[in-house]
């Protein structure tokens, strides 16, 4: 038997439940192919739930609830259809058939509306073949089938006074995240005369036979900076958690991907077409693309080759602790040096090392927020003048503070900049791009329920460009659906 | 009845939620043709009970449930049975019978959603299975709620002070009700105290209005609030917290007695908003002569002071010091247990010629204290020797035809000599029948044709084109020294913010909707708000006061005093520690349930919903829905999707 669409189905109680139970007391005919979860109101769906269905195995999910200007909450469904349309945008960048996320409206007595929707939906789905984005696109590189590697904390070394051996290293990273480390000033000094540095290749000589040759967990912290991205990273990270006792993922990049996870949003293949062919300003007649075999003076060359998508540190090996930020600022750093290399007890591990408290609460803008925030007109940075002092939302412009962790004052908005959440969500929030997703596209009601309605909604959330790259900047790689789902 | 019990107990994983118990019911030969209930049943649950029941909601299997759970010492159920429509509440109230919390109940929608879905029965109940297990999920995550409950109050709003709005205070009051009649304007009665004469048998509109005013301006159980303007509602029926900014009106209206000296001493005119653009008056004084309460207005906007200048004449010339110059707006907040809207609609325009006026201006001119002293003016500022009345409003229904009608008759009273013509042919309408013949017996021509292109300025009076829309004959030009035309009403200034702050309704055409309910006339899509009168178009008087009045008796039969309103069991939880104060779900919740205090948001249980949208909203994981978790949905999802792979 081919593969039936699953389709996972948030029904709103007051209109669309109904109707799929008046649906079934008219005895139509519905594909078996709706696994449907009530919910009070549309407006209750999180952009996460979505993902996470279509993580978990969904092929197809259907949000459907009353017809706009018929909510009993008034315009939870306008919210959803905001989410929705902004949504469906992020879901193409990433390679996610619009057809598989439908939003639709069936009053309580449209029984047949709603049995149409079902029929329509499951037969885009069975066009369209299975997504099943859990059993390819969450599949890392070939090594990672082995799992984080297990390491055996050590007891410390008892009555020994020695400086602790301390590694800095980077993988897939720009470079920020070392001149954060710079950026500790005179506290730099301080730190390096309180420490053994063991490898640091931006700024001391080291072979990896040097780190090969130190015994497993003969390193007391090792601070690893950017997301693992080719081969070489995934041996250095699974070396690394080898000889350190305590690995810390250093920057947004380690922690959550970073901006390099966005390359998630491309097929690997594509990403090398790309960089070493498609350009103009390239020559490489020949075509040879990284990790293809070259013979040079004898010996067999390659270069490491892209992994299927970049991952977190925290994907290739266990990490006990996160310093975020893009860069982490000096505060922060210094604060992480203190706890994890100074005497006091260490924090629980698995911390990330910045409050878990949104960026808002400290922000210096907060007292101008409006009682009401209302975004009915979408306004870019570059193309709108910005009062200098006013809230970023209360001005249509995208800023991720609310749901961004603190820790990186003085930051971007300190210097006119809205935040772009390179800190990360929260403790406890899955995913913090879908959570800022759907706090920004709730805020898009234009004139409210008596105004423009569904349309209006929608073009107005149509005018938010790259969503993707707007709410997973830095955390593409670590969100529910990290990657594209099918070769393109 | 048959019961079949399967296998005791399994274990039960979920240890830390108490015992679940998962219960299939064959709804008597409803359900198992399609879904193989046999098949679930022996399939493996992390239940510590599963049994089926023939008839799990009959009487005898409520009472089988009831034991089981007690026997079984189940904490938790899930029900894999009907809709939850039709049976959660029977089921909750079973479990609270066995001293468990209605809200440990899941149930699984086998019948409507699966069962009389048809199709392949292996497919069917395999979904079945994956729809069990997301109960059980969901179920091992539920908590209790605690009942809560709220005083109503029995207090009631009304806004607006026209016909409606007085019908729907004095029905109210008649029974002891407090009301609060809030009103835009300085004045009560609204456009129907500015008629001289109604519909059908011309009878004296003040001689029945002012009686009713009179009652409503001292009885102590109403409160008048003017120039009122509704700013802010939040609540649910039985508690509805309004927020009311109340203008200055410059007068105080303990003092004044009318008198007009304020009027006359004034060195501005400007036009007199009241005279449907004929007159000019001061920038204070009384808004008409005869208006209630009867008490001048100073209008900040028309004053000099308001444009900078200094001027105290009107305040010199008041014999009783009633002018305050310096009068300031002031807020006023009321809480009432349902609101009736009744804000009326304004009056229908007409282009812009000399000797072609709106229906309302004859109104206005026809009543002897109006602007004309009622006087009849057409083209050129003459007495008209001929008047040609005609609608141009397809959408009030008959209404522009009574009121057509209706004016004709008073014209051609006050103008025996003159030609008095009404187009439309309003003796071919069925409704209008009887009286287009008693007008037509007056003296007055009735002819067809309808308005087909704007009236032009000719020879001195109007030409009017006309068609009869029904027939395709040619048009036909009339003359007239004045053309009366009676535009569509619209809706009243202010109506599209009100809906908004009121979150009902509105139609195509702007005005107020109501649910259309037949057995609830007036009751809009929120309860406890009612919308009387032509706020929800435009409607003959009798039916604005009878809507007034109608909404006055169900708000008699729902809101009883000393009652109290359960508070909302799924109300909004904000967990403090994870909130930022950024203000999102504020924003987002249509009911103001939500408001920031100290730069955290708090629910204000009393106004919410439950609807859950703040949860979503939330990019902290600070706001949580109850009943509707995060983790509850997500083990939902999970479950529906990891259970064995069907097809």
């Amino acid at each position: 038997m081919a593969h039936e669409p699953r389709i996972v189905a948030f029904l709103c109680n007051g209109c669309a439940y109904q109707a799929a139970d008046r649906a079934g007391q008219a005895k139509l005919d519905i594909p078996q192919t709706l696994l449907t979860i009530r919910v009070m109101c549309t407006g209750r769906v999180e952009p996460a739930f979505v993902l996470r269905a279509f993580r978990e195995g969904a092929d197809g999910v259907l949000v459907a609830g009353c017809h706009p200007g018929d909510c009993q909450y008034v315009d939870g469904n306008l919210r959803a259809a905001a989410r929705h349309a902004v949504l469906v945008e992020a879901l193409a960048q990433a390679g996610i058939e619009p057809e598989r996320l439908r939003l639709a409206w069936a009053s309580g007595s449209e029984a047949e509306r709603f049995a149409e929707i079902v029929r329509e939906m499951t037969e885009a789905l069975r066009a369209l073949g299975p997504l099943e984005y859990g059993r390819r696109a969450l599949e890392g590189a070939g090594p990672l089938a082995a799992g984080p590697v297990q390491v055996q904390v050590q007891v410390q070394d008892q009555g020994q006074v020695r400086k602790p051996k301390v590694a800095f290293y980077w993988n897939a990273s720009c470079g920020g995240c070392e001149e954060a480390v710079v950026d500790l000033g005179e506290g730099l000094a301080d730190l390096l005369a309180k420490v053994d540095v063991v490898l640091w290749p931006v700024a001391l000589d080291f072979k990896r036979r040097d780190v090969e040759a130190i015994p497993d967990g003969g390193i007391d912290v090792a601070f690893v900076n950017g997301a693992v991205r080719v081969t070489e990273q995934d041996e250095w990270a699974r070396l690394l958690r080898r000889k350190a006792r305590t690995v810390v993922a250093f920057g947004a990049c380690a922690h959550l991907g970073g901006v390099v996870g966005l390359g998630n949003l491309s097929e690997p293949a594509d990403l090398l077409e790309a960089a070493y062919r498609a350009p103009a300003s390239i020559s490489n007649p020949e075509g040879p693309l990284p990790g293809d075999p070259v013979r040079e003076g004898g010996h067999d060359l390659s270069l490491p080759v892209l992994l299927p998508r970049t991952l977190p540190l925290g994907e290739v090996v266990e990490v006990d602790y996160v310093i975020p930020g893009c860069p982490p600022s000096p505060a922060i750093v210094a604060a992480a040096a203190e706890q994890l290399l100074g005497a006091g007890p260490r924090p629980p591990r698995g911390a990330v090392l910045a409050p878990s408290a949104s960026l808002c609460e400290t922000c210096p803008r907060k007292d101008s927020k409006p009682e009401r925030l209302e975004v009915s007109a979408l306004r870019r940075l570059a193309t709108s003048a910005v009062d200098p002092e006013r809230c970023f939302l209360a001005q249509g412009l995208v800023c991720l503070g609310p749901g961004t962790r603190q820790g990186c004052q003085p930051g971007c908005v300190e210097v006119g900049m809205p935040c772009r959440g390179c800190f990360g969500p929260l403790d406890g929030v899955r995913d913090g791009g879908a959570a800022m997703l759907s706090a920004y596209a709730s805020l898009i009601v234009p004139g409210g329920p008596a105004g423009g309605g569904e349309e209006a909604v929608k073009a107005l959330a149509a005018q938010l460009p790259d969503p993707a790259g707007t709410f997973w900047r830095y955390s593409f790689a670590a969100g529910l659906l990290p990657r594209r789902p099918r070769t393109t | 009845v048959t019961v079949r019990e399967t296998r005791g107990d399994q274990g039960d994983p979920a240890s830390a939620a108490g015992r679940t118990g998962l219960f299939f019911c064959r709804c008597g030969p409803n359900l198992g043709t399609v879904v193989r209930i046999g098949e679930l049943e022996a399939a493996r649950w992390p239940a510590a009970d599963v049994a089926t029941h023939g008839v799990l909601c009959s009487p005898e299997g409520q009472a089988w449930l009831a034991e089981r759970i007690r026997s079984r010492g189940l904490a938790r159920v899930v029900i894999a049975a009907c809709s939850p429509r039709e049976h959660e509440h029977t089921f909750r109230k079973v479990l609270a019978g066995t001293g468990r919390s209605p809200w440990h109940l899941a149930m699984v929608n086998l019948r409507e959603q699966v069962e009389w879905q048809g199709g392949d029965p292996a497919a069917a109940t395999a979904r079945a299975g994956r729809l069990v297990s997301a109960a059980l999920a969901r179920v091992a995550l539920q908590r209790a709620i605690p009942a809560e409950e709220v005083e109503v109050s029995a207090d009631v709003l009304v806004l607006g002070g026209g016909a409606a709005g007085l019908s729907a205070a004095l029905t109210l009051a008649g029974r002891g009700r407090k009301v609060i009649v809030a009103e835009r304007a300085f004045v009560l009665g609204g456009l129907a105290n500015q008629l001289d004469a109604v519909f059908p048998d011309l009878e004296c509109a003040s001689c029945f209005l002012e009686p009713v005013l009179d009652r409503v301006l001292h009885d102590p159980r109403v409160e008048v609030l003017t120039g009122a303007e509704v700013r802010r509602v939040r609540g649910a029926a039985g508690r509805f917290e309004v927020d009311l900014e109340l203008r200055p009106r410059g007068v105080d209206p303990a003092a004044c007695l009318g008198c007009g000296a304020c009027a006359a001493a004034c060195p501005v005119e400007r036009p007199d908003p009241w005279s449907a653009g004929l007159g000019r008056a001061r920038a204070v004084g009384l808004p008409y002569p005869g208006c209630l309460p009867h008490v001048s207005v100073l209008d900040a906007d028309a004053c000099l002071r308001g444009r900078g200048q200094g001027c105290e004449l009107c305040a010199q010339a008041c014999a009783f010091g009633a002018v305050r110059l310096d009068d300031a707006p002031r807020a006023r907040t009321v809480t009432v247990g349902a609101v009736v809207v009744a804000t009326g609609h304004a009056p229908g325009e007409v282009p812009e010629v000399d000797g072609v006026v709106s229906s309302w201006r004859l109104e206005r001119m026809l009543h002897p204290d109006g602007p004309t002293r009622g006087a009849v003016v057409g083209a050129g500022g003459r007495t008209p020797a001929s008047v040609l009345l005609v609608a141009d409003a397809d959408e009030d229904g008959d209404l522009p035809g009574r009121e057509l009608l209706k004016l004709a008759r008073i014209v051609k009273t006050r103008l025996p000599a003159a030609r008095v013509t009404v187009a439309g042919g309003l003796d071919r309408i069925p409704a209008l029948r009887r009286d287009a013949a008693a007008v037509a017996r007056e003296g007055i021509a009735l002819v067809p044709g309808r308005l087909a292109a704007p009236p032009l300025a000719a020879g001195g009076g109007v030409a009017v084109r006309l068609a009869d829309g029904a027939g395709g004959a040619p048009e036909a030009v009339a003359h007239a020294d004045l053309v009366v035309i009676h535009g569509a009403g619209r809706p009243a200034d202010g109506t599209a913010d009100l809906a908004r702050l009121l979150r009902i309704a509105t139609g195509d055409r702007g005005f107020l909707l109501d649910r259309a309910s037949p057995f609830e006339p007036t009751a809009t899509r929120i309860a406890g708000i009612y919308v009387a009168g032509a706020a929800a178009g435009p409607r003959p008087l009798a039916d604005a006061i009878r809507d007034g009045a109608a909404a006055a008796g169900l708000v008699h039969a729902s809101l009883v005093p000393g009652e109290k309103r359960a508070l909302e069991p799924l109300a909004a939880e904000i967990d403090a520690a994870r909130c930022g104060g950024c203000g999102v779900c504020v924003s987002t919740c249509a009911f103001g349930a939500l408001v920031l205090r100290d730069g955290k948001a708090i629910v204000e249980a009393v106004h919410c919903r439950g609807c859950g949208g703040c949860a979503a909203a939330c990019p902290t994981g600070a706001a949580a829905a109850r009943h509707f978790t995060r983790a509850q949905l997500e083990a939902e999802i999970s479950a529906l999707l990891s259970s064995g792979r069907d097809g």
